[in-house]
């Protein structure tokens, strides 16, 4: 038999900490992130789409043409178009591309 | 164990990278410990545990009321972490059966084989729940209203399982009076 002391020692020591642990506690963090900002983007994409569908079914009358066409281009946005080709695109037609 | 001081709790909260890493350094070995032993001596589960256990942390330290202590409601996370796992487990809940053998706990200036088979033995003979009071009470000093607050138990109904537990401890050693009047 041991003393009693012995055992509460014994009990006390374990293995150490998993170095590891922290780095993946940290890669699921950001994935959490990740999933909660895609669901966001895609619930505002839905509510903009219906906007959309909404306001163009109701007749384009309703709406003037450019926030018909802004309300688009936040919906392809949402989707995921290239912003970048979009900026150049709109720096061409205001003259301001100098390249 | 100390509680952490609040100004980094505050910030680790408000998602400072930072001040989080320091609250898992903090509390992490604490977290391990406990939750190494409550599952029996599996590093794997016991790792996963400690995961899953900071990651409900992060995602719920805004909601932290500071009603108790950081350090209790980390523990009370751990503990649900532990049962959630062990459910999906359920064979270990009733472990009668061989726990995993100690493998790590160092061995210098430490434990004798004997020390660590009693603790093997004991912890055996225990429940997953009963395993967590032990090392929480005997341990880690948690008293018996915190513990009551932790795993939603009665104070009452906790000193009476810590009683049996000591009786089973007991039966394994050599208690202090014994041991001086055996020396004397």
């Amino acid at each position: 038999m041991i003393p009693e002391k012995e055992f509460y020692e014994a009990l006390a020591r374990t293995p150490e900490l998993p170095s590891g642990l922290y780095s993946r506690i940290h890669r699921n963090i950001g994935r959490q992130k990740i999933f909660a900002r895609t669901l966001v983007s895609l619930a505002a994409t839905l509510v903009l789409a219906i906007g959309i569908v909404a306001a163009l079914g109701s007749g384009s009358g309703n709406l003037p043409a450019e926030v018909v066409s802004e309300l688009q281009t936040l919906c392809d946005y949402g989707s995921g178009s290239d912003i970048s080709t979009d900026l150049e695109t709109y720096a061409l037609y205001d003259g301001d591309l100098t390249n | 164990m100390v509680d952490l001081d609040r100004f980094t709790i505050e910030r680790a909260a408000k998602g400072d990278e930072k001040a989080f890493r320091k609250l898992y350094d903090h509390y992490a070995p604490f977290v391990w410990r406990i939750v190494y032993r409550t599952v029996g001596n599996d590093r794997e589960t016991a790792g996963e545990i400690v995961q899953d256990t900071f990651i409900r942390i992060h995602g719920s330290l805004k909601k932290f009321s500071a009603v108790s202590a950081l350090g209790t409601w980390i523990y009370r996370i751990a503990f649900n972490a532990a049962n959630t796992r062990l459910a999906k487990q359920a064979h270990m809940r009733r472990t009668m059966v061989e726990l995993t053998d100690d493998v790590s706990a160092p061995r210098s200036g430490g434990d004798s084989f004997e020390a660590r088979d009693l603790v093997k033995k004991i912890l055996a003979a225990l429940d997953s729940d009963d395993r967590f009071l032990l090392v929480a009470k005997e341990i880690d000093g948690l008293t018996f209203d915190q513990l009551a607050g932790i795993t939603g138990k009665s104070s009452e109904s906790l000193r009476t399982k810590m009683s049996r537990i000591r009786d089973k401890i007991q039966a394994g050693t050599i208690t202090e009076p014994l041991l001086k009047e055996a020396i004397a």
